[in-house]
């Protein structure tokens, strides 16, 4: 059964937002209007990562700027998309339709791609150091997606139960694990917000109950979220867990992991201990490794600090977007999209001199796979008022499930690819 | 004038199964903008406004929907031009495989010409999805 009764929701993520809103870095502008006074043709920028944020970025910036030089560099030879990899684990989405080379950006689109991992990064002297190369530029954008906040001792836990939160083996992993369940116990656990994705642990938690009750497996989930409610349409996913999925579950809230006894597979938490047969605990995270080697992640802070309304770090000309960065946006690949395109306006600005329309209102959405066939979703629209340095967050939510919403992801989705990579 | 039914945003179009793009008159409320008289894409939830050239009044999308001229002669509408970014060649290179699967390439699409109907888009689509 159910533990948790079904509650309003509380808006959490929002809650959070506002607080944010007070974050500004006031980098020294003067200095970097100076240094950026380059021509178009000789301008280069160079961005880390990319995800949803740095694949925005690129294209946006070559839309403006059709001679800058502008380089893209991530570890992996394909984007593989984190949002709808749920949709993959639960059975209803090609792996395959997540994924897109990054190659043809260079053919169509004249964006440099380079297939490696930066070691580090010389800020000083505008460098970014490769293991083969080091290369300059004069505006830097790191999207490099999120780590997990876990310690040594924790890893080959992880490596054996992976939490699917970074796109790529992880999911595929995860999906052959669930794939070779044939019944018993199965923990989910949550951080505590934020992380990235809001919706995803909870949409994924109704998946894999869809999963099971579909193959009629004699499987249990103990799904254990170290927030009070569903963070985001919380109304939603409770009336679905209890409506399509009674006796299959466990809702336990306010409750965190303290340990996992790895050698008798049990998840040790404030609320009890729990054994289980598959496990995917999704741990806390916090900004990638590497902004914390170069000195733009505070020792003791999760995310990076940016200038509220521009992304820009405490270093000119740096900006930090997507899920590393502490903004007034819900960590999310359509905050980062949004995010990247900011950031390209801004240093077009800057590269030709000329102001372009700034955004009054930024809007982000979610949509979550509730069962086979029907879908929730929220909207959270942002009001920025730059003068008074005030963002007003308005936050709807569908919480009724419907088919016709499937339809809406499906195509949220295909729209930011064809943006992206079309 | 006439609109363009391809959303600037990101290319959302009515296909023959269903459209996220769509009218609400003025006696319509979008459930999740609460407003009239506007056309609305549901997939990233941008609104434009008919009566001022399909300006942008909420959402993601950057430029206003594409005004199409139309023309009246002995009872005809003719479309004969396009005003603003219409951004046809992205919509043709975006979908590609799927029109030429729908249309089966360019010369079949050719024929479509002179048997090409105007109607209403509930009834081209089998769903009109609002939101």
């Amino acid at each position: 059964m159910l533990k948790n009764k079904l509650n309003v929701n509380r808006r959490q993520f929002l809650a959070g937002s506002v607080a944010l809103a007070a974050t500004n870095l006031i980098p020294d502008v003067s200095l970097a209007k100076e240094e950026a006074a380059k021509s178009t043709k000789s301008a280069k920028v160079v961005i880390v990562g990319g995800g949803y944020g740095g694949v925005s970025t690129a294209r946006q910036l070559r839309k403006l700027l059709p001679d800058i030089s502008i380089t893209l560099i991530d570890k992996n030879p394909f984007f593989v998309s984190c949002p709808m990899s749920n949709l993959y684990l639960g059975d209803f989405y090609e792996f395959g339709n997540l994924c897109f080379p990054y190659e043809p950006l260079k053919a169509k689109y004249n964006i440099d791609f380079i297939n490696t991992k930066v070691m580090d990064i010389d800020l000083d002297k505008k460098l970014v150091i490769t293991p083969y190369d080091r290369i300059s530029y004069d505006f830097l954008v790191l999207s490099p997606g999120i780590s997990y906040d876990i310690d040594k001792s924790q890893k080959d836990f992880f490596i054996k139960y992976p939490p699917a939160f970074k796109p790529g083996g992880e999911h595929l992993y995860l999906k052959r694990l669930l794939e070779g369940f044939d019944g018993g116990d199965i923990v989910i656990t949550v951080p505590s917000y934020p992380y990235r994705c809001p919706p995803a642990p909870y949409e994924r938690a109704a998946l894999i109950l869809n999963y099971i009750t579909k193959r009629k497996l004699k499987a249990h989930l103990y799904f254990i979220d170290a927030n009070e409610r569903p963070v985001i349409n919380s109304e939603g996913f409770m009336k679905a867990y209890y409506k399509l999925y009674k006796g299959y579950a466990d809702y336990i809230t306010g409750t965190t992991v303290k340990e996992i006894d790895t050698a008798n597979n049990v998840v040790k938490t404030t609320n009890g201990d729990f054994k289980f047969k598959l496990a995917n605990v999704i741990p806390p995270m916090k900004a990638s490794k590497l902004l914390e080697k170069i000195g733009l992640l505070e020792s003791n802070q999760k995310w990076v600090e940016v200038e509220t309304f521009t992304f820009e770090t405490k270093v000119p000309n740096v900006f930090v977007i997507g899920d590393s960065a502490r903004t007034f946006l819900p960590k999310s690949g359509f905050g980062a999209n949004m995010q990247g395109k900011i950031v390209a306006n801004i240093i077009t600005e800057r590269i030709t001199g000329k102001k372009l329309k700034q955004e009054e209102l930024l809007m982000v959405l979610c949509y979550s796979m509730v069962s086979d066939k029907e879908a929730i979703m929220s909207e959270t629209s942002f009001k920025i008022n730059r003068e008074k340095n005030v963002i007003t967050p308005i936050h709807r939510e569908d919480n009724t499930r419907r088919e016709s919403t499937v339809k809406r992801y499906h195509e949220w989705a295909k729209g930011l690819w064809r943006e992206m990579f079309g | 004038m006439a609109y363009s039914a391809i959303c600037p945003h990101q290319w959302s179009y009515p296909s023959k199964d269903f459209s996220l793009i769509n009218y609400y008159p003025s006696n319509e409320k979008s459930q999740t903008t609460g407003k009239s008289g506007v056309i609305q894409c549901c997939a990233h939830i941008s609104v434009f406004d008919p009566k001022s050239g399909g300006q942008v009044l909420e959402g993601p999308a950057e430029v206003p929907l594409a005004c199409i001229e139309l023309i009246e002669e002995e009872g005809k509408i003719y479309a004969t031009g396009v005003l603003g970014i219409n951004q046809f060649e992205e919509f043709f290179d975006m979908y590609k495989s799927d029109l030429i699967d729908q249309y089966g390439g360019l010369e079949k699409a050719k024929e479509q010409l002179d048997k090409t109907v105007v109607m209403e888009v509930g009834k081209y689509v089998k769903e009109q999805i609002k939101c």
